[in-house]
């Protein structure tokens, strides 16, 4: 439908707007921040420094470390999820009893409250947990799980996995059943093995399904907050730290607005190079 | 002939081992919060562990009547025990946030799915990435402003930011949904003498209206799970069920038995609604890659 005024625009804009007045001013504040020296207690108020706080920032270890673990986090998850995911689209795609109950199942991780979902396996992988019996009992060494730095980040990688991996498995089994037919009756009588219909005509078929719905997952990995912070609250020694929970301690524990100004600004132009590669990469419409 | 009906039935043997296994690994974690809820709190850590050996509601009875600690007794306003005003805190915010970012994104994408104008792509695209900006960013500042406009721990304050968080996933999955809707129909209606606007209430949004149930429901459950969003701009008053949660454990001592019981009475509602709309749940969650 091709329409000559203004008003397909217009209305638009109460959306756009709506998003751009709650997004706008705070980066500008944020620009503002940065420039300064605020520490919130202070009744002075905050102060003008320049580009000094930037200099700060680009030398602060913490910050190296943070942004680090953020990538490791972000990516790790996501590749973890994929794997996972798409065994468990596979396995839900059999015949067998009980399916539609399986996949009702896969809703329950994604729907759970994550702060909920971070404190049931702060409970359960307790160096005194049930897990940690489990796993003497089969005759393996307990895990230290969130209590070592070594292991804490992992370990909230495979809690991340077990709440987000039904996700893109559901996005899968969704793109599968919404297959063409013909392609597939043509590889089944061309005498196609099981994984060769999966590998060579199934996979490449959804292959823009699973790259959108990977890039959700990237870009909510990438702000995972609740998780990590009822888990662990970015410790043991800054090992879970992540930039969101370090921006939090700058803004809200430590109460320094500038450092937490700077570390938003960072955050928002890099999540935006981020999902600008991306978006150019697979080409969303 | 012999070992391919052997081959078959290892298959199948296989495929339900692996989905009982998943099955376990999806449900014990929540089984085993409901025996720890269940049990006293010295039978908790105890070596081996216990499983249902003594039952006692002793948990729920203090969640249900205090919550925990006395620092969230001064959330009990209006004569709700704190844990009653949290749910009702997060049902007001998610409900309202819900509502009012839907009733936003239906003319957006109303308008991407049907028009092309100048702008529709950069729009598009626009609305998008800012579901992909981690809150973190806008918290900070958003806080500042709340403390200095007197929004800070309100409900009005909290409700704006939750039409934040949804209305970018909203519009997104609408235009998906709008575009199922095909344009004949709403052309036929146009011919039959509708306004655009009565076509738009008569005919696209009923036959959307799975769609929209879906949204609905997406959002509802995305913002009542919400945490960091409340935990930054809220305080005592407008306390939230997940924000609470997170306060059973900001003591010295975890009161781990506690914690089971309240993690459980909080998801109460989201096991309700997993079971009674999964399938609008299903569909909203796997458009927005479909759809894409």
């Amino acid at each position: 439908m091709k329409i000559k005024s203004l008003y397909p625009f217009f209305l638009v804009l109460p959306a756009w707007g709506y998003l751009i007045a709650f997004t706008v001013f705070p980066t500008a504040y944020n620009w503002w921040l940065s420039f300064m020296d605020w520490y919130f207690a202070n009744p002075l108020g905050p102060s003008y420094i320049g580009l000094e706080g930037f200099k700060n920032l680009i030398y602060d270890p913490i910050f190296h470390y943070s942004l680090i673990t953020t990538l490791i986090y972000t990516f790790g998850v996501t590749l973890l999820e994929l794997i996972i995911g798409l065994s468990l689209a596979l396995l839900a795609t059999q015949e067998f009893r009980g399916r539609r109950l399986f996949r009702t199942l896969l809703i329950l991780p994604i729907a759970i409250t994550p702060v909920a979902v971070g404190l049931t396996w702060k409970v359960l992988l307790n160096t005194d947990g049930i897990v940690n019996f489990l796993l003497k009992i089969i005759g393996l060494k307990p895990i230290s799980w969130f209590a070592y730095p070594t292991t804490a980040l992992y370990s909230l990688m495979l809690v991340d996995a077990w709440q987000w991996s039904p996700f893109i498995a559901l996005s899968i089994i969704a793109a599968f059943e919404a297959l063409p037919i013909p392609p597939i009756e043509a590889a089944i009588i061309d005498g196609a093995s099981y994984w060769q219909q999966i590998r060579y005509i199934k996979l490449p078929l959804i292959k823009d399904v699973l790259t959108i719905a990977l890039m959700f997952r990237l870009c909510d990995a990438f702000k995972t907050f609740d998780i990590i912070f009822a888990i662990t609250g970015g410790g043991p020694a800054n090992a879970t730290q992540t930039l969101a929970i370090y921006t939090y301690y700058n803004a809200f524990y430590w109460l320094l607005m500038g450092n937490a100004g700077r570390l938003c600004t960072f955050i928002f132009y890099f999540s935006f190079v981020i999902v600008y590669i991306l978006a150019r990469r697979i080409k969303v419409e | 002939m012999y070992s391919l009906v052997l081959r078959k039935l290892i298959s199948k043997a296989v495929t339900y081992i692996l989905a009982i296994l998943v099955s376990l690994a999806i449900l014990f974690p929540i089984v085993w919060l409901l025996n720890i809820s269940l049990l006293p709190p010295q039978e908790i850590f105890t070596y081996p562990p216990k499983f249902l050996t003594e039952i006692s509601l002793e948990n729920y009875v203090k969640v249900l009547s205090g919550g925990m600690g006395e620092k969230y007794q001064i959330a009990a306003t209006g004569g709700g025990t704190p844990f009653q005003v949290n749910l009702l805190n997060s049902l007001i915010c998610a409900g309202s946030g819900s509502i009012l970012a839907i009733l936003l994104a239906i003319p957006a994408a109303y308008s991407l799915s049907r028009f092309r104008f100048p702008l529709a792509n950069f729009f598009r695209y626009q609305i998008l990435s800012f579901r992909l900006t981690p809150p973190i960013v806008v918290l900070v500042p958003l806080y500042l402003i709340y403390q200095a406009t007197n929004l800070y721990d309100t409900h009005i304050g909290l409700v704006l930011v939750y039409i934040l968080a949804n209305l970018p996933l909203a519009v997104w999955l609408l235009i998906g949904f709008f575009k199922e809707v095909p344009i004949e129909l709403e052309e036929a209606a146009l011919i039959d003498g509708c306004t655009r606007i009565s076509a738009v209430f008569r005919v696209v949004l009923p036959v959307a209206s799975t769609g929209l149930i879906s949204v609905a429901i997406l959002s509802l459950l995305f913002t009542w799970n919400d945490f960091i969003f409340a935990f930054i701009l809220t305080g005592n008053n407008v306390r939230t069920a997940p924000v609470a949660l997170l306060g059973c454990i900001s003591y010295e001592q975890i009161m781990w038995g506690q914690l089971a019981a309240q993690v459980l009475l909080t998801l109460i509602p989201i096991f309700i609604f997993v079971f009674f709309v999964q399938k609008y749940i299903i569909r909203g969650l796997t458009l927005g890659a479909i759809k894409g």
